[in-house]
């Protein structure tokens, strides 16, 4: 039975791998999305950081009232210009983003120690006017802030006085992962992984099923003396076999130019991840390219031609890769029973892993059960399906 | 032997096969007859254990097609009526498949497609891929397939159906060495000169029933007349769906 098992293996892959154009296109659609991510992030991210890095073009009005504070911003990366006579009107026409406005009265106030008051004129309705405005008043702030306390100081003060309720900043992110923008990136990683076991076998599970039928080889090859569950197995194996070399190739294109010196330097996200945890994940996602799989040549051995079944098929490999997409824009922090639910389970077991969190055996022994059962019920039913002459008539179960 | 009894089968509410009953006896070239829509391939499929009886039974050398469907098929060869090669394999490579698939392999397996080859005289497309090939070609390779493992039983569905006049002779020739190897032959075809120059014995199948069965002589003997296409009509009662 293994030897006839493995000539239906053998002969399913040699058919496929001579379909260039199809496993080309399968190969395509899987590899595509991890460059398009990388690209993508990089470009964004480039642009992020470029904005966080240029200088703060400020413009002030009274600069000469306050030489020490414009001095101040100045050494902060803070591009010091003469505000026009029309600040206000300019900054609601949205020409200026920010003006500082610092009064004539400033110097003397400021010399007696009472409160000397600035303004920012900002169009709050003006996203990248907000944005400017809160990076100019955190830096003024922080010169307010040196000046009271050195004021302090010369009275004898500490300042530690004046801090009352310090309030300590700890990230508890784990592992690998420290900026933000590279944790965005990991998340993207489920979705790589979820693409690509759900469409990269997708037409060939079509092809061998549906695709056999249609081209009227199915009968004569059912005519051997072969009980009918070995063609299902032989199919099902070289279908599996497929997605898994589609996932592991996509998995690791993704996180292996991540992690190239060029490509950090261009998209500036560091993050280098190990074969380990490619191979980890590649290793949690298996049970879900086995359910994958088997639903769909379970669809398409019940459609009644090969267009038919490629609707179904899709609309599977798109359900089943939707929840990766969502939680990858929605990071809602898993409840228990999240954690069972095939595809979602594994969605968080490699986030987690990923970011070197550890994972609760329990939990991905108990999902990825669950995933198998479920792909076993369905190879079950392709079985029973096979020994109908349904199968050969090509009549939905009439 | 290929034998059948009273051998039921419907399509939802058209009776495709009604009470058939006939055998085909080993060493003997059977022809099954009828015009279009007569109930030829169902029969035809019914015996090869594609399909499954509503009522009767068919077996083959004994065995059961349906409760002993492996044991049955393993003694019969069948060329269907769409040929369903694999068209990314070469004409060697399908032939291998189902060589395999029946257990055959090594030196032994490719000396008898070598033989197949040779004896179909398709050595000049043995191996090149199959797409593209005309009907005649496609049918050699599904003939190859069908006898790769020897049976004893075969059951041919339009065997000459696209062949030209040098293969339909091959065919022919290949079809009574087969016979006079003592195998059991079940063939169907349109051509009344083909079925009354092969044919030992017929079975007339006429609205998914057996109107007549015998030799070719026998049936011009019973309805009295000189040649089969005649004693056919006769029989059945119109022309229809005859070439």
């Amino acid at each position: 039975m293994l030897r006839r098992l493995w000539t239906i293996v053998q002969k399913e892959i040699l058919d496929n791998l001579r379909d260039r154009r199809s496993v080309g296109n399968a190969l395509f659609a899987v590899l595509i999305n991890p460059l398009l991510y990388v690209v993508l992030f990089g470009f964004l991210n480039r642009a992020f950081t470029e904005q966080a890095e240029r200088a703060l073009p400020l413009h002030v009005q009274g600069a000469a009232n306050a030489p020490n504070l414009v001095q101040f911003l100045a050494q902060n990366n803070v591009d010091i210009q003469e505000a026009p006579a029309d600040a206000e009107d300019a900054v609601r026409r949205g020409a200026l983003d920010v003006v500082l406005v610092i009064p004539d009265d400033f110097g003397k106030a400021f010399t007696r120690g009472a409160p000397a008051q600035v303004q920012l004129l900002v169009d709050d309705s003006n996203q990248s006017s907000s944005i400017a405005a809160s990076r100019a008043q955190s830096l003024i702030s922080q010169y307010s802030s040196q000046i009271g306390a050195l004021r302090l100081i010369a009275r004898g003060v500490s300042p530690a006085i004046s801090n009352a309720v310090p309030v300590e900043w700890v990230s508890t992110t784990a592992g690998n992962v420290g900026a933000d923008t590279a944790s965005v990136v990991l998340n993207l990683l489920p979705v790589v992984m979820m693409t690509a076991v759900f469409y990269g076998g997708f037409y060939l599970a079509v092809d061998a099923t549906a695709g056999e039928r249609e081209r009227k080889s199915l009968e004569p090859l059912l005519l051997n003396p072969v009980p009918r569950r070995e063609f299902v197995i032989g199919k099902f194996l070289a279908v599996f076999a497929f997605t898994l070399l589609a996932t592991f190739l996509a998995t690791a294109l993704f996180l292996v130019l991540l992690g190239i010196p060029q490509v950090q330097n261009f998209t500036n996200i560091q993050l280098n991840v190990g074969w380990g945890v490619i191979l980890a994940a590649v290793g949690l996602i298996i049970p879900v390219a086995f359910m994958a799989v088997a639903l769909e040549m379970l669809v398409a051995s019940n459609a009644r031609s090969v267009k038919e079944a490629q609707t179904y098929t899709q609309l599977i490999a798109f359900a089943g890769f939707l929840p990766s997409l969502f939680l990858s824009v929605l990071p809602i922090r898993p409840q228990e029973w999240m954690y069972l639910i095939p595809t979602i389970g594994q969605l968080y077991f490699i986030t987690d892993m990923s970011r070197g969190l550890p994972l609760d055996a329990m939990q991905v022994a108990l999902c990825s059960l669950i995933t198998l059962a479920i792909g076993a019920a369905a190879l079950l039913a392709t079985m029973r399906l096979y020994n109908r002459e349904q199968i050969i008539l090509g009549k939905a179960s009439a | 032997m290929i034998e059948v009894t009273h051998l039921t089968k419907s399509f939802g509410p058209v009776k495709a096969v009604q009470d058939v009953s006939f055998s085909a006896p080993d060493g003997l070239i059977t022809g099954l007859l009828g015009p279009n829509g007569a109930g030829k391939s169902t029969t035809m499929r019914l015996v090869a254990g594609a399909l499954e009886p509503d009522t009767g039974q068919t077996t083959i050398d004994g065995f059961d097609t349906h409760t002993q469907r492996l044991e049955a098929q393993a003694r019969l060869g069948v060329l269907t009526d769409a040929h369903g090669l694999y068209q990314r394999l070469s004409a060697r490579e399908n032939v291998r498949y189902f060589g395999r698939l029946r257990g055959l392999g090594g030196k032994e397996l490719e000396a008898r497609i070598d033989e197949l080859v040779a004896l179909l005289d398709m050595a000049d497309i043995a191996n090149r891929h199959t797409e593209g090939f005309s009907t005649g070609e496609q049918g050699k390779v599904a003939i190859a397939r069908a006898l790769v493992h020897r049976p004893q039983n075969v059951m041919l569905d339009e065997p000459t159906a696209g062949l030209d006049v040098m293969s339909t002779r091959a065919m022919r020739a290949v079809i009574r060495q087969l016979r006079d190897d003592g195998r059991c032959i079940l063939f169907t075809s349109h051509i009344m000169q083909e079925v009354a120059m092969l044919c030992d014995n017929i079975v007339v199948i006429a609205g998914g029933r057996v109107v007549a069965q015998g030799s070719p002589d026998e049936l011009r003997a019973r309805t009295r007349q000189e040649n089969l296409e005649d004693a056919f009509v006769a029989i059945i009662g119109t022309k229809e769906g005859l070439i």
